[in-house]
């Protein structure tokens, strides 16, 4: 088997089923407990192929809530290196965004993409259910147009004080 | 023999007395009195700390510690004991011999204003990050929220990512495991002595955003909204309690309308509805009874529903206003909502015939973790947590607020003390709490829902605590007549049965240890990861919450051993 047709199974089994991992960077829970709404069975993303899972080992995309705290933003560097290539990182929330209403508060840094980069945003405080849903269709959509070669390079973002990848450079 | 009010203000040796603008008592002390003071006010029955304040007033320190009695119903109202510190090295000794509770509280004062307890043990961190600076305190007015930011931006205070992480427990570390309401970072480190749980640790302050500051920097009317999202899940209670306490403040809460009153009963309601059943329907997930957490969690659409359908938003309402509420509800509102009420009613109790008869899923909650009644009163256990030890005690009925006094309900308690007890309780709440909402849309008085405010409130302080749907959530405020407070304490309900879950852990099994964390209804999150130690060799490891909770599963559904260290 060729790496091309590789790298065509591994982009095949991300679109059909990716598996996200969630983790709060210091939200109020309000996004926390809409993306477990978006779990039950008025939404039910398990449709979509989407499954949350416990491990970011075992993770493709990450879900991130909250404006990361002082204390968080180095463990969650630790999570994003863990994650196995390829991988994806949705800022779900005003907060995760672009630091919301807590850009007053000192111990926050003011985003996700403040540490990691991020492939796609989803505002809102919080971001109703059927916007999270439509923010993973949308990233699907993303992952389909997707060339898998020059991914590796732009994901070696080591260094935290480097600037941040945007989505638009990250997945075209 | 009940004590009153008058004659415990008669036992303590004060140096002054005062009163904030709500007729709270305050009894200054000396700082050197203050351990003697405090053993003779629990001795007389104030056994309830409900937070320390500590705040900073020119180049002094004042700690405020609000006293109070669950079980003797002449002093519920809280009672303030005051004392006062220099800023140059400021110590006062510790009252934790007293009060256990207040270890989390004086370790949260020492991390923020530099407070040193005298007779405490060496403490580390409890809410700032680990490489933070030493001789820095944030709520100190040395610096603005801004100048604080940029200070530690420079010193790159969570950017650099070697920084300093102290032993091997900072592996530890908050993943999402399979349901994000138990997803906040919180650490626990346990020690075991095969499947028995010996002893425990913990470590908050990962999600700690310094929003007590910000607060500082924002205006009256701004802060509604910060306050809102200290907690989504809360989020109308603390808005509740802000804004009751900034109406004591500006001596204007006998002006506040009926119908207000009325609508704020109704949206902290319909809040602690949606919030019991979310708790009951996780507890039945890590329990491992998947489907009732599927069913629960359906039917909690229709409360999100009605509260969409009044406020336009699923979290963080943004109900309550200085003054008043901010929408009213027509008579169309009205109808639909008592339809959907009644069909929440039918559902609620549908899941209560479910949940208290499950023979499989009681095996896993009965006799487990079980507190007291006295533990749960020298804990300071609030809340439901509290009303399953047997205490008798809601501040709806027992320190009315809003319009709690007018609506007919109920409390309920148990003597179990243990996590059935806890998840009964909650069942019972969400049933009233379902006839308090019709009784409210029934009976809603007419008039305005608000009156108008001036953007700048008087100087005076003043405290609320309210019931929000984990237990007595408290805010204290001081103003001095600019356009935002001076100082604004918020003690949500988690951090006061933090206490009494460690104590809970004794002599219980590693297998129970998610539905012993569940039955708190913790807010700041449940264990992601857990470290647990060896108590024989000393050995540490680290597990997911997710593989524990399966780990426990199969541990009742197979009866299979488990096993953290290899033999």
């Amino acid at each position: 088997m060729s790496d091309q047709q590789l790298l065509e199974i591994v982009k095949n089994a991300l679109i059909k089923s990716p598996w996200v991992s969630h983790l709060n960077c210091g939200s109020c829970n309000g996004c926390d407990i809409e993306i477990l709404a978006v779990l039950t069975p008025r939404y039910d993303v398990e449709r979509f192929g989407i499954k949350l899972k416990g491990s970011p080992r075992h993770a493709d995309v990450l879900l991130c809530t909250g404006s990361v705290t002082r204390s968080m933003a180095p463990r969650l560097k630790r999570i994003y290196n863990q994650m196995a290539d390829p991988k994806f990182v949705v800022a779900v929330g005003s907060c995760a965004t672009n630091w919301g209403v807590f850009h007053n508060c000192y111990n926050t840094l003011g985003g996700i993409d403040k540490v990691v980069p991020v492939a796609m945003y989803i505002p809102g405080c919080p971001p109703r259910p059927e916007a999270i849903v439509f923010g993973v269709y949308k990233l699907l959509l993303k992952l389909a147009s997707l060339d898998l070669e020059k991914q590796e390079e732009k994901d070696s973002v080591s260094n935290l004080t480097q600037e941040p990848i945007r989505s638009e450079e990250v997945t075209t | 023999m009940k004590i009153s009010m008058e004659e415990i203000k008669k036992e303590v040796k004060t140096m002054e007395s005062r009163e904030l603008s709500d007729q709270t008592p305050v009894l200054r002390v000396e700082p050197n009195r203050l351990l003697e003071e405090m053993r003779k006010l629990y001795d007389l029955g104030l056994t309830h700390l409900s937070t320390i304040i500590a705040l900073q007033v020119d180049n002094k320190i004042q700690i405020d510690y609000p006293l109070s009695s669950p079980l003797n119903k002449k002093l519920a109202p809280a009672i303030f004991v005051e004392t006062i510190v220099s800023m140059d090295k400021p110590k006062i000794s510790t009252i934790e011999d007293i009060y256990p509770s207040a270890v989390t509280y004086e370790r949260e004062v020492t991390d923020l204003l530099g407070v040193e307890f005298i007779g405490a043990d060496h403490r580390d961190k409890l809410l700032l990050p680990d490489d933070f600076p030493d001789n820095l305190y944030p709520l100190r007015k040395d610096y603005t929220g801004k100048e604080l930011q940029q200070k530690l931006d420079e010193l790159g205070v969570g950017y650099n990512p070697t920084i300093p992480l102290k032993e091997e427990e900072d592996y530890v570390m908050a993943v999402g495991p399979q349901h994000p309401t138990h997803k906040e970072p919180i650490r626990f480190k346990f020690t075991v002595e095969g499947e028995d749980i010996k002893n425990v640790e913990l470590r908050l302050g990962f999600n700690h955003r310094g929003i007590e500051k910000a607060l500082e920097q924002g205006t009256w009317i701004k802060n509604l909204y910060l306050i809102e999202r200290i907690c989504g899940i809360c989020s109308s209670a603390h808005q509740l309690a802000y804004v009751l306490t900034a109406e004591k403040v500006d001596k204007i809460l006998d002006q506040v309308p009926d119908r207000a009153q009325w609508l704020r009963v109704l949206v902290s309601e319909l809040e602690r509805i949606h919030s019991h059943i979310l708790w009951y329907g996780v507890l039945a997930h890590d329990g491992g009874y998947d489907y009732m957490f599927h069913i629960t969690w359906r039917d909690r659409e229709d409360v999100m529903d009605l509260l969409e359908m009044w406020t336009g938003n699923r979290v963080n309402y943004a109900m309550m206003t200085i003054g008043g509420v901010r929408r009213d509800i027509d008579e169309n509102l009205r109808k639909k909502m008592i339809i959907k009420l009644k069909k929440l009613r039918k559902n609620i109790s549908k899941h209560k015939e479910v949940m208290e008869k499950e023979k499989t899923f009681l095996a896993r909650i009965k006799n487990v973790g079980y507190l007291s009644k006295e533990d749960a009163i020298r804990f300071g256990a609030v809340g439901p947590t509290a009303r399953a030890s047997n205490i008798n005690f809601d501040l709806r009925k027992d320190v009315p607020y809003a319009a709690y006094k007018e609506i007919p309900f109920k409390v309920y308690y148990r003597s179990e003390g243990d996590v059935y007890a806890t998840m009964a309780v909650r069942l019972d709440e969400a049933l009233e709490s379902v006839e308090m909402c019709l009784y409210v849309l029934e009976n809603l008085p007419t008039g305005d829902i608000a009156i108008k405010v001036k953007t700048r409130l008087q100087e005076g302080e003043a405290h609320t605590r309210v019931e929000a749907p984990r237990g007595e959530d408290i805010h204290y405020i001081l103003s001095d007549g600019k356009n935002a407070p001076y100082r604004h304490k918020v003690r949500a309900p988690t951090l006061a049965n933090i206490t009494s879950l460690m104590y809970r852990f004794k002599n219980m099994q590693v297998a129970d240890i998610p539905m012993i964390i569940r039955s708190i209804d913790p807010c700041i999150g449940c264990m992601e990861r857990v470290t647990f130690v060896d108590a024989k060799t000393g050995k540490t490891k680290e597990i997911s919450g997710q593989e524990l909770i399966s780990k426990a599963n199969r541990r009742y559904r197979l009866n299979e051993k488990i096993k953290i260290f290899e033999v």
